[in-house]
């Protein structure tokens, strides 16, 4: 069973565990509607470390994304694109796009995807590519991921890091990397329809150290953690 | 102290009063209950009740009452809850609250200390410079008197009890400092347009000095007929209803710093507010005027009196004497009067009076000024000198109320750029040119005029949202000639005023700092010994260096130093100020403290099973599990298992990979067969170790390094910088947090391992040295078999997330071999045996390869590599000194550390030792001189203060030919 940086946390809040496509994962702490009700309210923090994670670097890493994006939108630096995928199966699912820098593209999918995803790309980059300059990288296991979404998560984001928050300096659909409890962090900003929303990627061996602090700073919002079935509702069926 | 009840003794309510006499709150004061109203400050209340002394000075004990209301000055700092120098004039009264008075023994009305007032002449002026030095002993006797007479509060030994201290970061187009007329006009107009606006103010409520204005503006067309407090409401009332302003009350900014980043505190919190403009409109306060008895409780400034009357409904007993300059003294002594004060006169410095604004049963003594106050514990009498005749008149009062001399706030802007400069027909230091995205305006640019503040607000709003939501400037125009003419009119109105006067040497006890109980006469000595710069001035004389940090001091200290040496003001100059502005507590500016800790993904194990856990850096290791013999005893007999996920792990990959390995590393990579497995050291250019580590071949073009747990973040960024340099082919991946990583190792490693896994662990197919890729519990993994502890082991890396199931698979596969977790200690004895170095320990900065005894790493015989030619100076030179091993010859064990001795002298030092279990001497590794470095020498170390004899040895003390490690 694969567990993520912050399995202990939730043992210790008292969550209901379940597995989902191999991951041990929180399904709920309290219940449903209170953590549905928390998170829409103030603000609510899930454990998305499962999701898929990868990293397109090299000289042919845009071309890469761009085709399998479908040509949606421009692949600038600071921004985040949502896109989707057809799986051999002939399933679709949702794939996001963060230009880190202008060689290098952090991908993420459902935890479903992940090896299928990483199987196909390293075939395309074969196939299209081409330039032996350009490589996939699974990672995964590097990253803990956290979901903060609620009216009040700007709120205690910038009760940790300096980055601002606000719609003028980051609006919905971007990504930046900068500090964040005084450490280094890749955050991005996916709105839940109005309401603000954002996920964040740590070191993995920061994970139970940010997941403290940000349930330390939310304390005074009401802050609550999110079971994976409050948050797959809360995005509405698309998963994490 | 009476306990009246505090209804009776305030004025009639009016709507200008914070005070609500329906809601009556009480707190105790030094133990006796003392009733308040909701709406009153500590201050406030305890005024009302009759309390006069309010502190005893920090040098001479003198008692100090309320003085300035506006929490400037020094004089009414007491204890709050267990928190000292808080200053109660504008902290809020809350139920229940507990109040002391400090520094006064046994108490601010009876202070036994108030003694040290008749022995000044035995502490002059910077007199612990140049007294007490001998005999030495002196100073010893002197200091824990002189601490217990001088000082402030008491900080508990105790943890502050609620230190709930936040910090926030707050981001805005313009921000505000000052919500006083010109501040709110500045974020209405910034607002209107959408940009993002922080107005921070000081008090409770906004409106700054317009609070305490009872009288009427008819020069302002649009709230003509409104008292000045009910158009700060109006103001306040837009500013509250424009959604684009976000209002910080009750908060301090303290510091501005570079980039346009405000320090603001709130109560327990601290927000870091970044603004692309920022306004100051921080207005000005009053300073006090020179003259003997000028510190005794009965001497205000105006706003004292003013925010005491019209905000609290609160009045002072008694005859007031009113000092004035200009109209708004004239009308404060008609106010007081209305009020109930009998005022006696009005001293006015000018040579006619204008009359007008005050009532004509107040006498006007014109050409006059104040001369000297008395009294013991407060006002008895007042000296005023008349300037016609010569002639002193001594008048019968209990209040003297300073007015006429104001000072920008300019505090903020002094820790800019901008210069500060004195205006000698305002006879104020203003501001004069602000760095670009500083804005001014309002009182804070000496110019006291409501109407003209006001534009000068609207004016610097309009500024600082262009280029947010305004185009051009054409507004602004408008608003800037407006401004001038203005400006002018206000500036021919001016009446000249001649400057407070300034004591003479003689005179009696006149302070210029309250704070630290400075005195004109020291200035004037200070001045004489040389000191006669603001800044020297200031260092020798402690002047400014109190509480209120050179608010009531500073301004007449210039002018005094000004006189004295018969310089201008601005070739006085001013001392430099810095942040913070108004002193902050510790808790505040630390906040949540956030220490990243780094736990690896078998940190809850390694808890479970009872491990001591170590800092190792960021990261949590654990120590040792139990008994570290126990630990070694298993490694060595049967199996051991150790966490090494915090081993920096970095992916290299690419066509001119091995190139670049060839480049950095001090061995050859590019002839390294893949499957292979190769230890190496990193050097910089002046042949000194940077790093070590293994390098892995997975194919042809990728190889997998790691590095030790400390580096990982140089190494990265030392690859990547020379791969970007040679602009080679080569993707380098810190892969360090990616991966968990287990070490297998003892006689019984392979028996376990085997149970788990299919790969062939054979010692002829899988060799020392060597890697394979095979699944482990179902798990894939990256097998090296390496050899740090020298036992048979392979080191296996796979995802994270299979960290505690490959923990889990292993201890349980081992069980029956009698499998132990082993910790940090027992591996560090474990390499010790081996004479494996540890990077940091064994060597430092300045260590090569060559002397470091590694020279089978080094390959000379190739191509460059970074470091070659340095260690080929070193070998051509030959090694000065040579880390060795080294057993001692009696059971001791020296510390790490220690120095190595030779004919009394140190000539090298241990870096790691630990005990032999069998034999309990002390072994370990040690850097010695060359011509000590031969086999077999003989060597003295210095073990806990006693030489004891040691003998160099070459060889590793364990298994010399590595056979474990290759069986």
């Amino acid at each position: 069973m694969k567990l993520t940086p912050m399995h202990h946390e939730h043992l210790s809040m008292g969550a209901t565990m379940e597995e989902r496509s191999g991951w041990l994962r929180p399904s709920v702490y309290t219940s449903v509607e209170d953590e549905m009700e928390r998170a829409k309210s103030s603000v609510g923090i899930s454990d998305i470390s499962p999701a898929g994670k990868l990293l397109v670097q090299g000289a042919g890493a845009e071309r890469l994304a761009r085709k399998f994006l479908g040509g949606i939108g421009e692949l600038q630096v600071g921004r985040a694109l949502a896109g989707s995928r057809e799986s051999g199966d002939g399933e679709t699912f949702p794939v996001a796009v963060c230009p880190l820098a202008p060689e290098e593209m952090f991908v993420t999918c459902p935890p479903e995807r992940r090896n299928s995803l990483v199987e196909a790309l390293n075939a395309e980059l074969a196939g299209v590519v081409n330039d032996n300059q350009t490589i996939v990288l699974d990672v995964t296991s590097s990253y803990a991921g956290i979901n903060i979404a609620g009216p009040r998560s700007p709120d205690l984001l910038s009760k940790l890091t300096d980055l601002d928050l606000h719609p003028d300096g980051m609006p919905n659909l971007s990504s930046v990397q900068g500090q964040l409890a005084e450490v280094h962090g890749v955050l991005v900003r996916w709105d839940r329809g109005e309401e603000p929303g954002y996920n964040l990627y740590v070191a993995r061996e920061y994970g139970v150290y940010v997941w403290e602090v940000l349930c330390d700073a939310g304390e005074e919002y009401g802050l609550a953690p999110v079971g994976v079935e409050a948050h797959r509702r809360l995005i509405g069926g698309a998963a994490a | 102290m009476a306990e009246p009840d505090p209804r009776q003794t305030r004025l009639p309510p009016h709507p200008s009063q914070w005070t609500d006499p329906a809601s009556p709150v009480s707190f105790t004061y030094n133990g006796k209950q003392v009733s308040a109203l909701e709406g009153d400050t500590i201050g406030s209340a305890l005024y009302s009740s009759g309390a006069r002394i309010f502190s005893r000075s920090f040098k001479y004990h003198r008692p100090r009452g309320l003085m300035c209301m506006t929490g400037d000055c020094p004089n009414c700092l007491m204890s709050v809850d267990g928190v000292p120098n808080v200053r109660t004039c504008n902290t809020p009264v809350q139920q229940g609250m507990e109040v002391r008075t400090q520094n006064a023994w046994p108490s601010v009305e009876h202070d036994a200390l108030s003694v040290m007032d008749k022995l000044d002449r035995l502490m002059p002026v910077g007199f612990y410079y140049k007294s007490l030095i001998r005999p030495r002993i002196s100073w010893d006797m002197a200091r824990p008197i002189i601490r217990r007479v001088a000082g402030l509060g008491k900080v508990g030994p105790e943890k502050d009890p609620d230190s709930e201290h936040q910090h926030h970061n707050l981001h805005s187009d313009v921000t505000i400092v000052g919500g006083g007329p010109a501040g709110l006009a500045a974020a209405l107009e910034a607002g209107r347009g959408g940009s993002r606006v922080v107005l921070i103010d000081e008090g409770p409520v906004l409106g700054g000095h317009l609070l305490s204005d009872v009288s009427v503006h008819p020069e302002l067309e649009e709230h003509a007929g409104l008292p000045g407090y009910q158009v700060a409401a109006r103001l306040a009332q837009q500013v509250q209803e424009m959604s684009s302003i976000r209002v910080l009350s009750g908060a301090t900014a303290f510091g501005l710093y570079p980039g346009n980043l405000l320090g603001v505190s709130q109560g327990k919190c601290l927000y870091k507010v970044r603004s692309r403009g920022i306004i100051v409109a921080t207005g000005c306060r009053e300073v006090p005027h020179l003259f003997p008895g000028n510190d005794l409780p009965g001497v205000y400034l105006g706003e004292a009196l003013r925010r005491l009357m019209h905000l609290y409904g609160v009045v002072p007993a008694g005859r007031a004497l009113v000092v004035a300059s200009d109209h708004r003294g004239y009308r404060l002594a008609g106010e007081l009067a209305q009020a109930g004060v009998q005022v006696v006169g009005i001293i006015d410095a000018r040579e006619s009076s204008p009359g007008g604004d005050t009532a004509d049963s107040i006498p006007v003594f014109t050409d006059s000024s104040i001369a000297g106050a008395s009294g013991l514990k407060g006002v008895k009498r007042a000296l005023v000198l008349d300037k016609g005749t010569g002639e002193t008149r001594s008048y019968a009062c209990e209040s003297i109320v300073i007015t006429g001399t104001y000072e920008p706030n300019t505090g903020l802007l002094a820790q800019t750029s901008t210069a500060l400069r004195y205006d000698p027909e305002l006879q104020e230091i203003v501001p004069e040119d602000t760095p670009s995205g500083i804005y001014v305006a309002g009182d804070v640019t000496g110019l006291h005029n409501l109407e003209l503040s006001l534009i000068q607000g609207k004016a610097a709003g309009c500024q600082a949202s262009l280029g947010v939501d305004r185009p051009t400037g054409t507004e602004l125009d408008a608003l800037r000639r407006a401004i001038r003419e203005k400006e002018q009119a206000y500036r021919e109105a001016l009446e000249p005023s001649s400057p407070s006067m300034a004591p003479s040497k003689e005179a009696g006890k006149t302070f210029v700092c309250l704070c630290e109980d400075v005195t004109p006469k020291d200035l004037y000595q200070a001045i004489d010994e040389g000191f006669d710069e603001m800044q020297t001035l200031k260092r020798y004389s402690t002047l400014s260096m109190g509480p209120c940090q050179g608010k009531m001091c500073l301004r007449p200290a210039i002018e005094l130093c000004s006189r004295y040496t018969g310089r201008t003001m601005d070739e006085t100059g001013s001392t430099t100020t810095r942040p913070p502005l108004r002193p902050l507590t510790l808790g505040t500016l630390a906040g949540p403290l956030h220490m990243p800790v780094k736990r690896t993904a078998l940190h809850e194990r390694h808890v479970q099973l009872g491990a001591a856990m170590a800092d190792v850096g960021p990261w949590k290791r654990p120590h040792s599990y139990g008994p570290v013999s126990e630990e070694i005893a298993a490694v060595r007999e049967r199996v051991g298992i150790i966490d090494v996920s915090t081993l920096g792990k970095i992916d290299v990959q690419g066509a001119d990979a091995p190139a670049l390995l060839d480049k950095v590393y001090t061995h050859r990579f590019s002839n390294l067969p893949v499957g292979r497995i190769r230890y190496s050291l990193l050097c910089s250019d002046n042949g000194s170790i940077i790093d070590d580590g293994t390098i892995t071949r997975l194919s042809e073009r990728h190889y997998f390094i790691t590095t030790t747990t400390a580096n990982v973040d140089l190494m990265e960024e030392w690859l990547k910088w020379w791969n970007a340099g040679a602009g080679g082919n080569v993707h380098v991946n810190n892969v360090t947090s990616g991966y968990g990583a287990i070490n297998v190792a003892g006689p019984k490693a392979r028996e376990t391992l085997s149970k788990l896994t299919d790969v062939d662990l054979s010692p002829d197919a899988f060799r020392y040295m060597r890697s394979a890729e095979g699944e482990v519990a179902g798990v894939p993994c990256l097998f090296l078999r390496i050899g740090f502890v020298g036992e048979t082991g392979w080191e296996m890396h796979f995802s994270a997330e299979y960290s505690e199931h490959m923990w889990d698979a292993l201890m349980d596969a081992g069980s029956e071999f009698g499998i132990v977790p082993f910790g940090v200690e027992a591996q560090r004895v474990l390499r010790l045996a081996k004479k494996h170095i540890i990077l940091g320990q064994d060597t430092d900065m300045v260590s090569n390869p060559l002397e470091a005894d590694l020279p089978w790493v080094v390959r000379l015989d190739k191509d460059d590599f970074i470091g070659k030619h340095a260690l080929e100076a070193v070998k051509e030179r030959g090694p000065r000194e040579t880390l060795v091993g080294f057993v001692m010859e009696e059971a001791v064990v020296p510390e790490d550390g220690v120095p190595v001795m030779h004919l009394g002298q140190p000539v090298g030092r241990v870096t790691s030792s630990r005990a032999d279990p069998t034999t309990a001497r002390g072994f370990g590794l040690a850097w010695v001189p060359a011509d000590l470095s031969q086999e077999g020498a003989q060597i003295t170390i210095q073990v806990r203060g006693r030489p004891s004899p040691a003998r160099v040895v070459h060889q590793p003390f364990y298994d010399p030919e590595g056979a474990r490690l290759r069986e």
